[in-house]
């Protein structure tokens, strides 16, 4: 077990490392290069030049990237080149700190929900609860954020403007503050995100039900309801962990459409601001707090589901 | 106060970043100043928006490159000012005359005006401000536009006249004084400037947040009279979208660049106006005028003539714009001419076969998404140019790297502009040998209209030379310039005196 879990690490380290010089191959690949992509139509040859220096761009690139991601790792994520003087750190924690509060309430009010009703949806299947709610995930999965975004706001912040449509707080405000400004987006969040994993614990749910054991539990007499709690849902959660990890992952990303939408004073709106600005060291940086995010939530997810699986876990004991 | 493009940011990017921008941040109203004191008392905040074009790191220094539009515009005065009809009026500054030669400028300037900070504002203001923004730490944009000053000559012969020695003549130089660059601040104030924005502007900082709420207060002994609103806020909003849902859910009152598109949603609202107001943008396609066979007039003028330019404004803009004629002079400007050149293939066709060219051209034209207009522009060109047996190939390139490697290297392609005065634009874009002359255009007489002009002191006469130089270029020049694009703003109705170009916003009221 504690070796599996050390090699899931070295794993997710490499993992990292790989995305780490895709991120800097890719802004390599720029049509001329950093400094010509921040000036634009400013640029001048001296001008070209200074930021080149500025940028170290005359070095190689191999040299480039050592102290680039060496830099990363030891905390040293240098500074933003469309924010003179601003260290990137303090740039991206402060808004990655909203950005997570609004994960955490996307995930921990639309977690429970999703698996809910994908429990039902699983045991209903094919009668009026399941169809409501396929019919229902199906729209919520096909819509893309931007539009549940746009319609949550149209409801809410336009018709009835009971909540505030945008965001305009600065990316420094208390919790309370930010609160009622973070319904709608997390709702937006949310609901793109319940219909995944619903689905994912329908379709698991409708597997166990079938499955041998369940049919032989039934047999030996149990009650539906001890079957149902004892046996099927834990296990048709298991696969689940992995469809929530991805999701929650996936969140992270989200948000780049939806606090761009909302104004939120998130790492997404942050992003879409620094892609704007040609600011690439803000871009590679946020790149890079992405990946690890999404390799770290599937970490854990996979620890996670060997835990809680018997037969995993004492074959890598 | 501007309107301009379909959106400000694109707009400063293009003008912004080229350190040259002219009636940009001109602000002001048409009403002569004594007016002002009859409007009624202020009261209510009006909550205005701002595109967090520099991602929150905005400063309330008037000549940093990272300025706080529209905040600066609330808190600041220039010397001078553009009235409605495109004319300079007096702010700071209430008479200025010129030696005969056009060489020395003396202005004299209003007294019994107060900064925020209680100081007397005095000629040594207007000298400081100036000596900021030359100085070179400083990187203002505006220190390009006022270049022609010879700053360390700059002197205060009293504490209100200020006399400012060129280094070549120039008849209109106050116009360069509504750079925004020139908002008066106060002598010595430094680094201070950044986040105090002290000024003598109808509004005086309460709290700075770009990238939340920044709000200003009325400021009740403003010389011109009480602003018309007790206090303004201004929210930072990047997305174009989240600004029009921001205007629409009621928690800002007005938008001062929107796109068609938000404009017919806004429109179904009736509590909101949508306030269409002409703008000197221009986007344009070039033509390197050394290169074949762009240089050949005879194919230029077939090249312009092939245009249809009421479709264009028809479809490019939906409608909101104004058909132009091959000159970068805006019909707001004083010395506009009107050029009209209508669509004649005909004409067109026989030019082409004078150049030999009649069994047809090729030509590839390079455009990007950097313009919202580019594309369409550039599909409708080459429907247009086929009918006159030019084949236009359409060769779209990413945004990144189009500034540096399409434009002013291929020999057809499209590019874009913000409003900028008749001289400046003329001297900037199409001068022989000046840096931004993207068609490569070399003609001695033009450069000589244009050297007269800056030295006729004679209003009447000046304004035929600069009109002389619209209609050469129009003629000859490499620019096929089919139209300027209108700035669409949009208020809530309980808002007033924002109608107009230029308006001010102490001007500016809340009723109902």
């Amino acid at each position: 077990m504690v070796w599996y879990v050390v090699q899931r690490c070295i794993g997710a380290l490499i993992t990292l490392f790989i995305v780490a010089a895709v991120i800097f191959a890719a802004t390599e690949l720029l049509p001329g290069d950093v400094a010509t992509a921040l000036l634009g139509r400013d640029a001048t040859p001296k001008r070209l030049a200074q930021v080149r220096a500025q940028l170290r761009l005359d070095r190689p690139v191999s040299e480039r990237y050592w102290a680039w991601f060496g830099g990363f790792v030891q905390g040293d994520w240098g500074y933003s080149l469309a924010r003179p003087n601003q260290a990137i750190i303090p740039l991206v924690s402060e808004r990655l700190l909203n950005t997570l509060w609004l994960a955490l309430i996307a995930a921990s009010v639309g977690i429970p929900i999703a698996i809910m009703l994908g429990v039902i949806a699983g045991l209903y299947r094919d009668h009026v609860p399941d169809v409501v709610i396929s019919v229902i995930a199906l729209v919520g999965m096909s819509l893309p954020e931007f539009v549940i975004g746009s319609l949550l706001m149209l409801v809410f912040g336009v018709m009835w403007a009971i909540l505030p449509a945008i965001t305009i707080v600065p990316p420094n405000a208390s919790f309370g503050q930010l609160l009622p400004s973070m319904i709608l987006p997390a709702c937006t969040l949310m609901i793109v995100m319940v219909a995944y994993i619903l689905r994912m614990v329908r379709s698991s749910m409708i597997d166990v039900l079938q499955s041998e054991y369940v049919q032989m539990a039934y047999l030996k007499g149990m009650s539906r309801q001890l079957v149902i709690w004892r046996y099927a849902i834990p296990t048709a959660l298991l696969p689940s962990i992995n469809a929530i990890a991805l999701t929650v992952a996936w969140l992270i990303g989200g948000v780049v459409v939806v606090e761009t939408v909302f104004n939120f004073p998130g790492i997404g709106r942050l992003m879409t601001a620094a892609v704007g600005d040609r600011d690439l060291p803000l871009v590679q940086a946020l790149g890079l707090v992405g990946a690890a995010f999404y390799i770290g939530v599937n970490l854990v997810a996979d620890i996670a589901t060997l835990w809680l699986t018997p037969r995993l876990r004492t074959q890598y004991w | 106060m501007t309107v301009q493009n379909r959106s400000r940011r694109d707009f400063l990017r293009q003008v912004g970043l080229l350190g040259v921008s002219g009636l940009l941040a001109a602000c002001g109203n048409s009403l002569p100043v004594a007016d002002t004191a009859e409007k009624p008392t202020g009261s209510g905040t009006l909550r205005l928006v701002h595109t967090l074009e520099w991602a929150g790191k905005e400063v309330l220094s008037p000549a940093s490159p990272v300025r706080f539009f529209p905040t600066i515009e609330l808190l600041y005065n220039r010397l001078v000012r553009m009235s409605a009809a495109g004319t300079l009026v007096p702010e700071l500054a209430t008479a200025w005359k010129s030696n005969a030669a056009a060489t020395e400028w003396t202005f004299t300037l209003r007294q019994n005006v107060r900064f925020h900070n209680g100081a007397s504002f005095t000629a040594k203001d207007v000298i400081y401000t100036l000596q900021n923004v030359m100085n070179p730490a400083i990187e203002s944009p505006g220190a390009a536009v006022l270049e022609i000053v010879d700053a360390e000559k700059v002197v205060a012969p009293d504490d209100f006249t200020v006399v400012f020695p060129l280094k070549q003549p120039h008849a209109d130089f106050p116009l360069l004084l509504i750079h925004y660059s020139m908002y008066i601040i106060p002598d010595g104030i430094g680094e201070k400037i950044n986040t105090t924005g002290i000024g003598t502007g109808p509004f005086k900082l309460t709290q700075l947040a770009p990238e939340g709420v920044t709000t200003v207060m009325a400021n009740l002994e403003y010389w011109a009279g009480k602003p018309g609103v007790a206090q303004v806020d201004i929210v930072g909003i990047a997305d174009a979208d989240a600004r029009t849902a921001a205007l629409l859910a009621n928690q800002i009152d007005y938008v001062e660049t929107t796109s068609p598109d938000s404009v017919d949603l806004i429109k179904q609202k009736s509590d909101y106006k949508i306030y269409n107001l002409p703008s000197g943008s221009w986007p344009v396609f070039v033509m390197k005028t050394d290169e074949a066979p762009f240089n050949d007039n005879r194919v230029r003028m077939a090249m312009k003539l092939v245009v249809d330019r009421e479709a264009m404004v028809t479809s490019v803009l939906k409608g909101y714009g104004k058909v132009a004629g091959d000159h970068p002079v805006w019909p707001g400007d004083q010395y506009y001419l009107e050029v009209k050149r209508p669509r004649d293939v005909a004409k067109a066709k026989a030019l082409l076969a004078e150049a030999s060219h009649a069994t047809g051209l090729e030509v590839t034209l390079y455009t990007s998404a950097i313009d919202v207009n580019m594309i369409p522009m550039t599909v409708m060109y080459k429907e247009m140019a086929a009918e006159a047996g030019i084949i236009v190939t359409i060769q779209q390139e990413p945004a990144d790297g189009y500034w540096n490697d399409i434009w002013m290297k291929k020999p057809f392609c499209c590019s874009s502009w913000g409003e900028r005065t008749a001289d400046q634009v003329l001297n900037e874009v199409f001068r022989s040998g000046a840096i931004w002359n993207e068609t490569f255009w070399q003609n001695a007489a033009f450069d000589g209209l244009l050297d007269q002009a800056r030295q006729q002191l004679d209003e009447a006469k000046r304004k035929a030379l600069y009109q002389q130089a619209q209609q050469l270029l129009a003629d000859e020049g490499g620019a096929i310039i089919p139209f300027f694009t209108d700035g669409l703003s949009a208020a809530h109705a309980r808002v007033k005196g924002v109608d107009t170009r230029y308006f001010e916003y102490g001007n500016v009221t809340l009723q109902g």
